[in-house]
């Protein structure tokens, strides 16, 4: 079982930073992401391969930060979210921004969790059974903003 | 000083020289490969003062690269920058004869700081 406590504020906004720059603002956010749109659903395994940590995060953050990492242009990532995908061109931003994310989850901890997965969700599919989740919002300066959800299995 | 960058991802090599360039390295060069194949190549042709790698890649992983480079008796400076951050993967880098170990994501100290022992040079 994989214990380590979920990604505090700081250490959200940390990465994000590195990532993205240091104008992109993380906050804690009560809604946390709208499962009734299409989102994003990020998976995060131990070495038995359970899933043990999960990032939700709504379809526009998700094509906003996949597009600010390389500075695509916003409205190719507007014209994704609309379609609800993730842009062709933004996908292997996005998986590198959540294999990062990793790192959000083992911070100060000597057991290993490996990103496993990204999956693009419909409001139908049935949501991660989080058992404890922390929810912030992430506002991207240029690009859609949106809400991100760090949950424990 | 020439810095080879190894990672599949364009975005994240993108990301890593701009860093070094925060990172106030002087006389920076920086060039590019995707994956190990390609960095052996790159090794060769620019003969680098240092390798920035990611562990996992395609085609050829970064441990397998600076396992082969330490076995064709080439000492360049090699340091990991990886997503990985578990002690037993830093113990193999380690032991395989890297320099250093950055987590991503990381900051322009932990650059300049890796490769101060080149810098001293």
């Amino acid at each position: 079982m994989f214990s380590n406590p979920l990604p505090t504020l700081n250490t959200v906004e940390r990465l994000i930073h590195c990532l993205l720059g240091n104008q992109v603002e993380a906050r804690n956010s009560a809604p946390g992401p709208d499962l009734t749109k299409p989102h994003v659903v990020a998976s995060y395994v131990d070495d038995s391969n359970a899933v043990q940590r999960v990032l939700i995060c709504e379809l526009g953050l998700a094509n906003s930060m996949g597009a600010a990492m390389s500075m695509i242009p916003a409205g190719v990532a507007n014209d994704a979210t609309k379609a609800g995908v993730v842009a062709e061109n933004i996908a292997s931003n996005l998986g590198e921004v959540l294999n990062i994310c990793v790192n959000l989850f083992t911070e100060n901890s000597t057991d290993r969790l490996t990103f496993s997965n990204l999956k693009v969700c419909s409001p139908k599919d049935p949501a991660p059974a989080t058992k404890t989740s922390v929810k912030y919002a992430i506002d991207i300066p240029r690009y859609t903003s949106g809400n991100l959800l760090a949950g424990s299995l | 000083m020439k810095v080879l960058v190894v990672d599949d991802s364009k975005a994240m090599r993108m990301i890593i020289v701009r860093t070094l360039k925060q990172a106030g390295i002087s006389n920076l060069t920086t060039f590019e490969a995707g994956n190990g194949v390609e960095a052996l190549v790159a090794i060769a042709d620019h003969k680098p003062h240092a390798v920035l790698c990611d562990w996992n890649m395609p085609e050829m992983k970064g441990i397998e690269l600076l396992k082969k480079l330490r076995a064709d008796r080439n000492d360049i400076l090699f340091g990991f920058v990886t997503s990985e951050s578990s002690p037993e993967v830093k113990k193999e880098a380690l032991d395989a004869g890297a320099a250093f170990f950055i987590v991503k994501p990381f900051t322009p100290n932990a650059f300049e700081a890796a490769l101060t022992p080149v810098l001293a040079h």
